[in-house]
């Protein structure tokens, strides 16, 4: 019999496919991907942000990830745990990452965070003044990718980093609003990555995301076209050029990955940046170390000067989305950050459009990227 | 249920094999120790890194990168105590990969040109408050020559210093023959003079100041065979992770700093406690630092068996390369819990310790430290430690 069940049991967790999604009554969603290797749990929460006000966003965001008892970190650490937030332009995120068998560790984290908080002024003030430190030490990169967004897009295209100024006159019941909105379930994601089964991993949480009372999501704006231009940024150094792309799994969007990524790996220290997402958006490639050069590289590029980086740069768009999935919370990360924006969306069907890439679109991804099509930011220390 | 041990750790003579079948690539690295370095060495060392991934005698830089998984190309970075080489291949390119690292090792070609061109770029890099706090080292730029990058190439790149370790889907022992075969004719040449002496003081390369600053606590340098589990709990409860007397007073309580960290930073005899605190400048004077060391020491006497669990808890979650850990083993990052820095921990570890990295031991001493030795070697750290402003 005792050999009977171990078979079964082995059997069991061999069986199950590879991931299981879960769409709840009251529309939110959980994700639980197996990854028997790994040797951290990935938990990760996230509410969609698209159609609210962003103003105080980032300001509540610091302030729900300590918990309603302002000691959430403390016992996750204490038990090996860490939680890290974070404000994007698509959605909040909530990233605990626990040791094996303490999925319940993070589970009863999320739960924390979901429980509707109180703040008061004092509290908004002290953290205020962190906010201010956060401001100031936002690195060059940030800063001429912001100013991308800004010239492309305009008012769509504001910095999820917020304004001080308005994040100052916030109260505490707008706060208290906000937070209620964003945790409305219709929109909300939870994706588990580790040594778990599936089963077991999604009963954890469903009381958890069961329990968030109904209320009413605003519909996500659409995003204007985006205009090529230039943008100065004073007290910055560098520069970057963004090209202006459609969905994450567009052939324009992964050729200007692509072709991005093939400009970083051959000038020295330069930076890429993009988040997939199912509306329109930037790929910028940049460097902050010196103070020109991505833009000359660029124009300069000749045809054959391109066909060099062509499987370059396709084996480096395919491995910059397949290293988020060899790891339990880079997992955990790209299919929330994609579920989050809509039930259909995948890392997979990007990669599927990277395999499909052709010369002629790594040509246009690279032309995407030229001066007067794309943006062009400047540092001006 | 027959359980498949994951990972299996041998050393075979001077390379170090990490079986992982479930690896998707191989990964390659040789950890190199340094001597100790003054600012022209330093300088030349610096440039070493960056030249020794070219051509060399048996592969050329075009023919490595073909070789390699994208992403994985040969890369070298230095360290005040090392140089680490990297590449990564896949399963069926594993002896070439092993060769390729015995050719950099031991061949790689530093040229006059490339030398030139570096050095009209890499003395005037911007670099971060942060990175600059990190490595504040000075470099004798002006006084850098070609020649003394090759003689720093002869100097450390011989088989007594160099450490390698491979890692992923490999057959046991295939790494260590191909090591064998690769490296059985490295003769070394006749060990050169050291670098000359820095002829005059050296300016530190001018870089703009920005919007924040960074106040060091520096710590007396860690040597082996020092009890380290008291230390490193201690360090882990002032300065790592959001449980610690740090981020709580300096952020939370003071809102003083966005960003503060504990580090331990390699040195040539061993790693260096510090504690980071990046605030914005205009804010950053002695009275600041004195304030938040004043109450930090408060703090101290306030720290309970929780204080302890939460070091402990947050010690072991670092030592795998968590979030927030302390180990800034590489230029400007910490160690990550990727299979990639388990190899390079396996090789470091042995390169500088003449020891195996063994994380399940450490913690274990951990269990033996008392909230009282805790409290006493936190409060020895910030007595004795030196105060640093970067800006």
């Amino acid at each position: 019999m005792p050999l009977a069940l171990c078979a079964a049991a082995f059997l069991g967790f061999q069986g199950q496919p590879p991931r299981l999604k879960t769409v709840l009554p009251n529309g939110a969603t959980i994700l639980v991907e197996r990854m028997a290797h790994e040797k951290t749990i990935s938990v990760q929460l996230w509410a969609p942000v698209q159609g609210m006000d962003l103003s105080h966003m980032h300001l509540l965001e610091h302030l729900i990830a300590k918990g309603p008892d302002k000691k959430l970190d403390e016992r996750l650490e204490s038990q090996g745990g860490f939680l890290r937030a974070r404000t994007m332009r698509s959605a909040m995120q909530f990233e605990i990452s626990v040791p094996l068998g303490k999925l319940s560790l993070a589970i009863g984290a999320v739960n924390e965070v979901l429980k509707p908080f109180k703040t008061t002024d004092d509290e908004i003030e002290r953290e205020m003044k962190v906010m201010a430190q956060e401001f100031a030490q936002v690195d060059d990169d940030s800063r001429l990718s912001a100013a991308a967004w800004q010239s492309a897009y305009g008012a769509f295209g504001t910095d999820p980093l917020g304004s001080l100024e308005q994040m100052q006159v916030a109260t505490p019941g707008q706060l208290e609003n906000l937070q209620r909105e964003l945790f409305e379930p219709s929109g909300i994601v939870v994706t588990i990555a580790g040594p778990v089964d599936l089963d077991r991993a999604t009963s954890a949480v469903r009381p958890t995301l069961s329990k968030q009372p109904r209320g009413k999501r605003p519909a996500a704006p659409n995003a204007p076209k985006g205009l090529p231009g230039r943008a100065v940024v004073p007290g910055a150094y560098g520069e970057a050029r963004s090209a202006i792309v459609l969905g994450y799994s567009s052939q324009e969007t992964v050729a200007a990955l692509a072709a991005a990524l093939a400009v970083a790996n051959d000038l020295d220290g330069c930076f890429v940046t993009y988040t997939p997402s199912d509306e329109r958006g930037l790929v910028t490639v940049g460097r902050t170390e010196a103070p020109s050069g991505v833009g000359l590289y660029i124009d300069a590029l000749d045809e054959n000067g391109t066909a060099l980086l062509f499987r370059q740069g396709k084996a480096l768009a395919r491995a910059w989305i397949e290293r988020y999935l060899t790891t339990a919370q880079g997992t955990a990360y790209i299919r929330g950050l994609l579920l989050v924006q809509g039930a259909a969306h995948r890392p997979e069907t990007m990669l599927a459009s990277i395999e499909r890439l052709t010369w002629k679109e790594f040509q246009g991804g690279m032309l995407a990227l030229t001066r007067g099509r794309a943006i062009t930011v400047v540092g001006s220390p | 249920m027959i359980l498949l041990p994951l990972a299996m750790l041998s050393m075979q003579g001077s390379v170090i094999e990490i079986q992982k079948p479930t690896a998707k690539h191989v990964t390659i690295q040789a950890v190199c120790k340094l001597p100790p370095l003054d600012p022209l060495g330093r300088a030349a060392v610096d440039l070493l890194a960056k030249t020794l991934t070219n051509d060399n005698d048996h592969f050329s830089k075009a023919e490595m990168t073909a070789i390699c998984v994208p992403g994985g190309e040969p890369r070298a970075s230095a360290m005040p105590d090392h140089i680490w080489m990297r590449l990564s291949v896949l399963r069926a390119d594993a002896a070439a990969g092993v060769r390729m690292m015995a050719a950099i090792v031991r061949t790689a070609r530093i040229t006059p040109e490339k030398v030139g061109e570096l050095l009209e770029t890499e003395p005037y890099k911007t670099r971060s408050i942060w990175s600059r706090a990190l490595d504040s080292a000075p470099r004798a730029w002006t006084q850098l020559k070609h020649a003394d990058v090759e003689t720093m190439r002869l100097l450390v790149m011989r088989p007594e210093n160099v450490t390698v370790a491979v890692g992923g889907p490999i057959v046991p022992v295939a790494a260590q023959i191909v090591w064998t075969e690769a490296t059985e004719d490295w003769q070394v040449s006749k060990r050169p003079r050291p670098l000359r002496p820095v002829r005059d003081s050296v300016a530190p390369p001018s870089q703009r100041s920005g919007e924040t600053a960074v106040i060091e606590f520096a710590g007396r340098e860690w040597h082996r065979g020092e009890d380290s589990a008291p230390r490193l709990l201690s360090l882990v409860a002032l300065g790592s992770g959001k449980g610690s007397s740090l981020f709580r007073i300096a952020r939370e309580q003071m809102g003083a700093s966005y960003r503060q960290e504990a580090a331990l930073y390699p040195s040539q005899g061993g790693l260096v406690p510090r504690l980071l605190i990046q605030a914005k400048a205009d804010g950053v004077e002695q009275e600041t630092a004195t304030a938040i060391k004043t109450a930090i020491l408060k703090d101290i006497e306030s720290w309970n068996d929780a204080t302890l669990a939460r070091a402990v808890g947050h010690a072991k979650a670092s030592l795998g390369g968590g979030l927030m850990n302390p180990f800034y083993l590489h230029a400007n990052t910490t160690i990550g819990p990727g299979f990639e820095d388990e190899v390079f921990m396996a090789a470091y570890w042995n390169a500088k310790t003449g020891g195996t990295w063994n994380p399940a031991a450490i913690a274990e001493q951990f269990e033996t430290v008392t909230v009282e030795q805790l409290r006493s070697t936190a409060r020895s750290f910030l007595d004795a430690a030196e105060l640093v402003i970067h800006d």
